[in-house]
């Protein structure tokens, strides 16, 4: 860390060089005249005002360059601000034409996660090559790993790689997973499976290549690798059951994006299955559930979509005694075959279920497309219901109770509405 | 502004007390490609160097960087370009020249007794009519063979007799560049039609002179001699020296021509079983071989103080102890400054190279470009000849094409 630090401190050696400096001023004059002379005044302007603005300053940083070039004198780091400005102005001008077209949050997104990041490794990476070869900058040792010296170089890979693998790998791969399934007719699940599998192997091989080429030795990494098998065996147990099963599960095919499975009472929609967890959609609240993936490894899970995605309904009912059942049975099946939701086939079928107190209990059972919308369509086929037996003037009877009470005559019947038996 | 600038690279020249005195090097490796090649030992001994020369200068920083020979002149170029170039660069002669000629380095005039001690004939070719000198020599490195003792108890003295052993067993190594075969040249006779073709100020791009009938002859001589052995079972050739030096090091090669920077690294490899002679030449004398210079040359935009340091370190470099103590520290490097005694009686090694110095020619680089590409041409032209698409005559042919000369004479042996 010693030999980074004085190596920094070198490049201040540059400094009494005139020709340094006299470029240094030029480049600070011209931006900061900008930032505190000119942008406060385009601050309330237009956007294009502004962007005229902004290539006024380049051009003047560009005629700075010209004037040195003109006196005989280096100019290099003056066109390498020029370059380096223009490129970050052209990125700014690039995301808001993006998210025009793409909308704010995946440009956003794309400029968090990627972008920027690479911007900012990159302009690092150029300003020392400005002042220092690259190569023996990445080869000063900082600290000793496993016997072995952690270079500049190898610490930047370190954090470096393995952020990229994750965030870039999800493209490579999601190709990757498209063209599998188009060729060799995999279902979704499988195809989210195998893409889960070769991110993991891209992100794992990536890891270990770092590792290599920071120059830790197969024995080094072989220790890491028995540190995390005991690790395995306390610690991170859980996390890795959970990985093994959100991996067995995607190759099973039962949970997986897209699945439709029954959570304490509510149909679930599973949004995504990870590492660790799966989340999924509630409907009823648009909640999203974190569930551990080893829940559905080790438990009975009730899945809608598991060799198709119908799901069967049921509307209970009940008309009065003096209906004949033929007829509201009839009555009940033309109900649910006139709803736009229910499907035709299976047929809805109703049933007489039972001699109730006050009525006769009725089911209709009939199949829907989508089990999400199982709410929804019976309250749309329980109001036609409603609507029917008015038409047909069949009764849906309240519970009755007769109640004798001493001193009253006998035979008096007292109706309670509401009230059942 | 004229003024004001003038006024302000004065003013900015004066150092200032809360900067560092600081010193930027860069190295030229021997590798076109590698620059790991050459660090071993010549890393140690500058860093004994910089350690000596901070001491004696206290507040003063050195910093060191290494290039292969591809990278030094553009990495140079980019940084010169914002005045954040070297403040001195150690080169080998033709890289040192090319600087110079794309003003990427600066002339440098020396006051006193500073390079009185350099031998002439090193310093010759570097000094201007104004008694600047655009670069100035700081170690030699004679081309040698490097053989396995073991294999090889007495080394061939002669061409014909490195063939002859090379029959009985003895496996060759020979380099493909036409700097390294130099002295195969001489052997045949050829070596000053080969320094002519390789030197000559012909002021077209890509010409390279026409050739005389003898010059033809000669070259042709040598030619052939280069195509029968490369007839011979046991002798190879390789594009890069390195790769020369690192199969004897691992025994798959017996004798090899190479250069004496790769000693301290075969020395290791090798321990005592490395032998170190004069490549050998005709008749049983030495071959005539051509010395190659490694020279400091000075960046173009260093303050002046920088300035002042950069010379006073290079004759801190110049100086007898500290060129002895690089010969010594250095098992290939032989001092260029003429006080310094070579322990020639003492040691074989340092005989050899001696005595391989004084056999020795330098190519002049008036035109580094030119040389540069003549020795790209004839590279390319000798690559045919070795894997067999050409025949001696049409390396000839060739040449004389490039040169756009006269065709060579058929009826020549």
């Amino acid at each position: 860390m010693d030999m980074l630090l004085l190596e920094i401190s070198g490049w201040l050696g540059y400094l009494s060089r005139p020709l340094v400096l006299l470029q240094g001023f030029t480049v600070a004059a011209l931006m900061l005249g900008y930032h505190w002379g000119v942008q406060p005044r385009l601050a309330a302007r237009p956007p294009i005002v502004r962007l005229l603005g902004t290539l006024g300053l380049l051009l003047a940083l560009r005629l700075g360059a010209e004037l040195l070039q003109a006196l005989g004198q280096p100019s290099g780091l003056v066109e390498y601000s020029v370059r380096l400005y223009a490129i970050w102005q052209g990125l700014i001008v690039a995301r808001v034409l993006l998210a025009r077209r793409f909308g704010a949050a995946p440009i956003d997104r794309l400029y968090g996660r990627i972008i920027k990041p690479l911007f900012l490794l990159s302009l690092a990476g150029s300003l020392v090559n400005q002042v220092d070869s690259l190569e023996d900058f990445a080869d000063i040792p900082l600290f000793p790993l496993f016997n072995e010296p952690l270079t500049t170089g190898g610490l930047v890979l370190l954090f470096t790689i393995p952020y990229f693998l994750v965030v870039l790998s999800e493209f490579p791969v999601a190709w990757l997973g498209a063209l599998m399934q188009r060729l060799l007719g995999f279902n979704k699940g499988t195809r989210v499976a195998i893409q889960l599998v070769c991110r993991y192997v891209l992100i794992g091989g990536g890891f270990l290549w770092v590792l290599h080429r920071i120059g830790l030795n197969a024995n080094a990494i072989a220790a890491v690798a028995g540190g995390l098998s005991v690790g395995l065996g306390f610690g991170v147990k859980e996390v890795f059951s959970n990985f093994i099963s959100g991996l067995w599960l995607l190759f099973e095919g039962s949970v997986g994006p897209g699945e439709i499975l029954f959570i304490d009472g509510d149909p679930c929609e599973v949004r995504s299955l990870g590492l660790r967890a799966a989340v999924l959609w509630r409907d009823r609240d648009n909640a999203e559930l974190v569930v551990p993936n080893q829940d559905f490894f080790t438990k009975t899970t009730t899945t809608y979509t598991g060799s198709d995605r119908m799901r069967r309904s049921q509307v209970d009912v009940s008309a009065a005694y003096r209906h004949d059942p033929e007829t509201v049975i009839r009555l009940l099946e033309q109900v649910a075959l006139a709803s736009p939701r229910v499907l035709p086939q299976p047929a809805p079928k109703a049933l007489l279920l039972s001699y109730g107190d006050s009525a006769i209990n009725y089911a209709l059972r009939f199949w829907i497309e989508n089990p999400m919308n199982n709410a929804g369509i019976k309250s749309e086929v329980s109001t036609a219901v409603w609507h029917a037996f008015n038409a047909e003037g069949i009764e849906i009877p309240f519970p009755q109770r007769v109640l004798q009470q001493p001193g009253h005559r006998e035979g008096t019947i007292v109706a309670m509405p509401g009230e059942t038996g | 502004m004229g003024g004001a600038l003038t006024l302000f690279l004065g003013l900015g020249g004066c150092s200032s007390g809360f900067l560092p005195d600081t010193l930027f090097i860069y190295v030229e490796n021997e590798s076109s490609q590698s620059r790991q090649a050459e660090i071993g030992d010549s890393r140690r001994v500058v860093q004994q160097l910089l350690e000596d020369f901070e001491q004696a200068n206290p507040g003063v920083r050195i910093r060191v960087r290494h290039f292969s020979s591809g990278a030094i002149v553009p990495a140079t170029a980019y940084r010169t370009s914002r005045a954040l170039g070297p403040d001195l660069l150690v080169t080998r002669v033709v890289t040192a020249l090319r600087l110079n000629q794309q003003h990427l380095s600066t002339p440098v005039r020396f006051r006193g007794k500073g390079l009185e001690e350099i031998h002439p004939r090193f310093l010759a070719e570097f000094r201007l009519a104004d008694n600047r000198f655009l670069a100035v020599p700081l170690l030699a490195e004679p081309q040698l063979a490097c053989f396995n003792r073991q294999r090889v108890p007495d080394p061939p003295t002669s061409l014909d007799q490195l063939i002859a052993l090379s029959a009985k067993g003895m496996r060759v190594g020979l380099p493909l560049a036409a700097t390294d075969l130099y002295w195969t040249a001489s052997g045949s006779d050829a070596e000053d039609s080969l320094q002519a073709l390789l030197e000559s100020a012909d002021d077209s791009a890509v010409a390279a002179p026409s050739f005389k009938a003898t010059d033809q002859r000669r070259l042709l001589g040598w030619l052939n001699w280069l195509d029968n052995a490369n007839q011979q079972q046991n002798v190879e050739f390789a594009e890069e020296s390195i790769d020369l030096v690192e199969r004897l090091g691992r025994g798959e090669r017996d004798w090899i021509s190479c250069n004496s920077l790769w000693l301290g690294r075969l020395g290791r490899q090798m321990k005592g079983s490395l032998g170190v002679s004069e490549l050998p030449g005709a008749d049983g004398q030495p071959a005539t071989t051509l010395t190659r210079l490694k020279v400091w040359s000075f960046g173009t935009h260093s303050s002046p103080r920088q300035r002042q340091l950069a010379q006073a370190f290079v004759l801190f470099t110049l100086n007898p102890v500290n060129q002895r103590r690089m010969m010594l520290a250095g098992p290939g490097n032989v001092p260029v400054n003429k006080e310094v005694l070579i322990p020639t009686k003492s040691s074989q090694r340092y005989a050899a190279m001696a005595a391989s110095l004084d056999h020795s020619r330098m190519l002049s680089f008036r035109h580094p470009e030119r040389v540069e590409q003549r020795v790209g041409q004839l590279h390319d032209l000798l690559r045919q000849l070795i894997a067999g698409s050409l025949d001696p005559n049409g390396v000839i042919q060739g040449l004389t094409d490039q040169a756009g000369g006269a065709p060579p004479d058929q009826d020549t042996p």
